[in-house]
């Protein structure tokens, strides 16, 4: 009973996490109900008795993907939605928040002021005009997947769970799933090489700045390293 | 025992752990308030700043504390004397210092300040840089001991500490701990005389306090979890097993903080820097060392 009572609630939280994240007008809130949502799943496996998956959901999750795209979002143009919900005020969009967005597809308004946000709003509206339809077609898989779910005579584990995955996990790791384990390193390290390439900032003075008694021409040759070919 | 008992206890043993912290950083010459000091929180004016982020700037100390008090539950204090023993007890406790991190990036987030936005952009650029360190350095009592489990780790050291042959790994758990927890010369994102405060600049009264706790409590905790690695946990002749856990790790905890004193504050450059050419590396030597000697040294000294 208590199970069930726990699943019901971390499924609402999930859930309506989700659905949140949706409406927000605020990115960073949006990754917070994304992180919350994906930390209500981690206790529903903790629920199922997989808590070395739990861990690894709120670590690769919470730990390095949404630190970072909270990062993220702070160097982005607002974050806080601010400046979104003014456009959206003014614009006369009604509806729940960030759902209520939708391209401008009239003329643009007389007011100077709210042309200005008109035209905020045609280069980075957050959403398509696909969204109603999108929203359906969710919809249905959802009630899809849910009546196969149930209607599925699903065949009982006779097998105990085991107490310590993380043997088990190891293992597998060293042993079946070795060549693609150490394949994703391989991915990763040059992953990792592309990164700092990119990075590197082109056309860096490799030496350093020419003195002063230098011809001007050096300094041009720095100011504009591609302009020679 | 029943699991809110534990929890209690965990709780409790968190918020004595932090003020122990304090006390001794103060003894020490250390930039900590004193006892009388953060009792007055309690009286002072519960500030929220102007068009802050209220829910989120009321909540983070309160995550922070949670999350703190979660993580305590994994570190056995004397044997079968630990909140939640689980096969994978370490794992949850270092998985559980990054929604820490959420909550510092919350606090500078919602305060609607300059100074507080600097230090959450702060904190989670050090989240990466101290997470595979800290984590690389735990591997290795993990490999000698086989296991995750921290009640398993301590008892496989009843013959010999693991510091004895991998004292590289306790230098860098230390060196990760402190920066995991932002204390002195890795304090850029909370730091007073640098930034104002950081991401604490707005707190002001109860929430201060919580979460100066919740600081203090997250590096007795990191302690407390180099003992269990490293330190032999509760082993010991004639006295107690959790007396030994406790002087364990006050000594491990003042030595730290002395140590650390000896050094400037590390500029943000140099503190990815430093994590990124030297802690890694080092970690990533210790863990091939520890492998190698493992495989060679005799199984009754292990």
């Amino acid at each position: 009973m208590t199970a069930w009572i726990v699943f019901a609630a971390l499924s609402a939280v999930a859930i309506a996490a989700a659905a949140a994240m949706l409406v927000t007008m605020s990115m960073y809130r949006a990754g917070l109900y994304l992180m919350s949502s994906l930390v209500a799943i981690a206790g529903l496996f903790l629920l199922l008795g997989a808590d070395l998956l739990a861990a690894v959901q709120i670590m690769m999750n919470v730990g390095g993907m949404m630190v970072m795209v909270l990062f993220m979002v702070m160097m982005m143009m607002d974050p806080g939605g601010e400046s979104m919900w003014k456009m959206k005020r003014d614009m006369g969009m009604r509806g729940p928040g960030a759902l209520a967005m939708r391209m401008p597809n009239g003329p643009p308004p007389a007011d100077p002021k709210h042309r200005e946000h008109y035209q905020m709003m045609a280069e980075m509206a957050m959403t398509t005009t696909q969204l109603p339809w999108a929203i359906a077609v969710g919809a249905a898989s959802a009630v899809g997947l849910g009546a196969v779910a149930i209607t599925t005579a699903w065949p009982l584990a006779t097998a105990a769970p085991n107490s310590d995955a993380s043997v088990e996990v190891g293992h597998l790791l060293m042993s079946k799933y070795m060549i693609a384990f150490e394949g994703a390193a391989f991915l990763i390290v040059a992953g990792i090489a592309g990164a700092v390439m990119l990075g590197k900032r082109e056309g860096a003075p490799k030496a350093p700045p020419a003195p002063p008694s230098a011809p001007a021409v050096d300094q041009h040759e720095h100011l504009h390293p591609g302009g020679h070919g | 025992m029943n699991p809110i008992a534990h929890a209690a206890g965990a709780f409790g043993g968190l918020i004595i752990a932090a003020l122990t912290v304090s006390f001794v950083n103060r003894r020490l010459g250390g930039r900590s308030p004193s006892l009388r000091q953060l009792a007055s929180l309690i009286r002072q004016e519960n500030l929220t700043p102007a068009h802050a982020d209220r829910f989120l700037f009321r909540s983070a100390p309160i995550l922070a504390l949670a999350t703190i008090s979660l993580a305590a539950l994994f570190i056995p204090i004397g044997p079968r004397l630990i909140g939640l023993d689980a096969t994978t007890g370490l794992f949850f406790f270092v998985v559980l210092l990054s929604p820490f991190v959420v909550a510092m990036m919350n606090a500078g987030w919602a305060g609607n300040g300059k100074h507080g936005l600097f230090g959450a952009f702060r904190a989670a650029a050090h989240l990466v840089s101290y997470e595979v360190p800290l984590g690389f350095a735990a591997i290795g009592p993990v490999m000698s001991a086989q296991s995750l489990s921290t009640t398993r780790i301590v008892e496989a050291q009843s013959s010999l500490w693991y510091v004895v042959w991998q004292p590289l790994g306790l230098v860098l758990f230390v060196i990760a701990s402190l920066f995991a927890s932002f204390r002195h010369p890795f304090d850029l994102a909370q730091a007073d005389t640098e930034l104002a405060g950081g991401v604490l600049a707005e707190y002001s009264g109860r929430r201060l306090l919580l979460f100066r706790l919740a600081l203090d409590g997250l590096f007795a905790l990191l302690m407390a979890m180099a003992v269990v690695l490293f330190l032999g946990g509760w082993h010991g002749p004639l006295l107690p097993g959790p007396v030994w856990m406790i002087l364990k790790t006050i000594c491990l905890a003042a030595l730290a903080l002395a140590m650390a004193r000896r050094f400037p504050r590390l500029g943000h450059d140099q503190m990815l820097a430093f994590s990124w050419k030297v802690l890694l590396p080092a970690s990533l030597l210790n863990v091939a060392l520890v492998g190698v000697l493992a495989l060679l040294l005799p199984a009754r000294l292990q």
